[in-house]
């Protein structure tokens, strides 16, 4: 399943991850991720959605 | 008149013991025994570890919620089960010796009717030579580690102002270590707050860690629709360790940690050190130590327990191999075999096997992440056992047990990436259910539950949880109305 492979980048170095593969954000997902008005709709998203979560899953 | 006792505070044990005296009248006693004087929320711990809350946020007394509410409240840490009681009586019993002190050191024999074993973990520093408060690294297990931890952080970036550079490396003391999802909040935490400090471009930041993968998070990834599209917690969580710049060693087991110098095998079984000018690092977990006995005094721990030192209860513990894990091998009452008046919650129970794919290195060390079985799940299970509990004293002890297997239910993980009421941040992500069915989901989980999302309104939640959860353990008004 690994998409991010391990290497060694020198001699004796740590086995680093390589994470260039990773995709970056770009500065409008990172501009969106501190908008207070869009972080807020998704505030009440990830909480309704922990709601259903314990209607369906708990008991 | 039942007694119902329960042994650990934690949010299982506690959870439990509010609800049975919630739903118990006072003819029936609930106790809890406990080592412990407070309660510590402790995935708040994080906050408490990088100087954002203090230690006073995280914890209260439980004494005197327990003394309002009509619950037992021992000071004492447990040390033998007899759940077929002694020589004087049937019923079953469990030996304590008290730590408050006042009485420490003091011996008791207490008789139960019910017995919910939610002792929680132990925490196995000694696993890795050299690892945790007394040798050479930090943890945030405890409100009190994550204070030192504090400390420890506040040298190095006073060091860093100085101009020198620093290595950070914050991770999993052990190939077998669980609960990743707090070295992976701490480590963005750490992250934060040098960048807050205006030191970052100095610092050398390592997340050193037993998953193979990251965002395995010890319940073997997960799969997410993003947009339409699937994606990995993998690719997910390493988009953010690559924008916040922090480099990863994966599948590794520290077996030893010296004086800036931690030593660790990879899954492809090399080996290499790392020097460090500060670490956090997680231990193994392991149940506490407790005995069981019958009554004739013989010794019947391995009955009762795994070599781990977990409690065994109605799970599958057939060992197989990782293609034919089901569902249902894990455990949906908590009862323990052969009684009906025994429970493990939370940590305490013993889990049929990981979640995530057991791996080894070439040189036989396993490097595996264990099963996470805390927060959410935790307190539902406690909840659980205490409705089980409460319908077998109200109508007899044939009453159907309640079952919430970690296969059924969901959760919710928020993994803080820095705190800050408008410029912090957190990774926020829910999973239905924690072990994946792939019998009954292509990805193992309903794809529809399962998401992943990264930015200010994770911290808002898990800021909003700390509330809650605090203002629910403390019995406050409406409390019952706060989910698990």
């Amino acid at each position: 399943m690994s998409q991010i492979s391990m290497h060694t980048p020198a001699a004796g170095g740590d086995p680093i991850a390589d994470l260039s593969k990773a995709p970056l954000p770009t500065g409008r997902t990172l501009k969106m991720r501190q908008n207070l008005a869009f972080q807020f709709t998704r505030f009440l998203s990830f909480n309704s959605r922990i709601l259903r979560m314990v209607i369906k899953g708990h008991h | 008149m039942a007694e119902v006792v329960i042994l650990g505070a934690g949010v299982s044990g506690h959870t439990a013991a509010l609800h049975l005296r919630r739903m118990l009248g006072r003819e029936h006693s609930v106790t809890v025994v406990t080592p412990n004087a407070n309660w510590n929320w402790i995935p708040s711990n994080i906050w408490v570890g990088v100087g954002e809350m203090a230690k006073k946020d995280v914890v209260f007394p439980l004494a005197p919620i327990y003394a309002r509410l009509g619950i037992g409240f021992r000071q004492a840490k447990a040390t033998a089960i007899r759940p077929k009681g002694d020589a004087k009586d049937s019923r079953g019993a469990v030996d304590v010796e008290y730590t408050a002190p006042d009485k420490a050191g003091a011996t008791d024999r207490l008789r139960y009717d019910y017995l919910i074993n939610a002792t929680g973990p132990r925490l196995r520093f000694e696993a890795t030579e050299g690892m945790g408060p007394g040798g050479f690294t930090e943890s945030v297990c405890t409100a009190d580690h994550a204070v030192e931890a504090n400390h420890k952080l506040r040298e190095v970036i006073a060091t860093l102002k100085a101009g020198t550079p620093q290595t950070l490396v914050v991770g999993m003391g052990h190939g077998t270590c669980t609960c990743e999802g707090a070295a992976f909040e701490y480590v963005f935490n750490v992250d934060h707050e040098l960048r807050e400090a205006g030191v970052r471009d100095l610092a050398r930041v390592v997340y050193l860690t037993n998953e193979a993968a990251l965002g395995d998070f010890g319940v073997d990834g997960m799969v997410f629709d993003q947009q339409g599209f699937q994606t990995t917690s993998e690719l997910w969580t390493g988009s953010l360790f690559r924008e916040r710049s922090v480099d990863a060693i994966l599948g590794a087991h520290v077996s030893k940690v010296e004086e800036r110098t931690i030593h660790y095998e990879t899954l492809d079984g090399t080996t290499h050190t790392l020097e460090f000018d500060f670490a956090m690092l997680i231990p193994p977990f392991g149940g506490v130590a407790l005995r069981a006995y019958d009554a004739d005094d013989n010794d019947i721990t391995a009955e009762i327990f795994a070599p781990s030192g977990f409690m065994k209860v109605d799970a599958d513990y057939t060992a197989k191999p990782y293609e034919e894990w089901r569902a249902t091998d894990w455990p949906t009452t908590y009862a323990a075999p052969g009684y009906d008046n025994l429970w493990a919650v939370g940590i305490a129970f013993a889990p049929p096997h990981q979640i995530s794919r057991p791996r080894k290195s070439p040189n036989g060390t396993m490097i595996a992440p264990s099963p996470p079985r805390t927060g959410m799940p935790s307190g539902v299970m406690g909840k659980t056992v205490a409705m089980t509990i409460a319908d077998r004293i109200k109508h007899g002890p044939r009453a159907e047990a309640h079952a919430a297997s970690m296969a059924r239910m969901g959760a919710a993980c928020v993994a803080s990436a820095g705190a800050g009421l408008t410029r912090g941040s957190a990774a926020a992500m829910t999973m239905l259910p924690v072990v994946p069915d792939y019998q009954r989901y292509p990805t193992g989980r309903d794809e529809r539950e399962t998401r992943g999302e990264l930015g200010l309104h994770g911290h808002w939640v898990k800021l909003m949880l700390h509330y809650l959860f605090i203002h629910k353990a403390k019995a406050r008004l409406g409390w019952q109305l706060i989910p698990e």
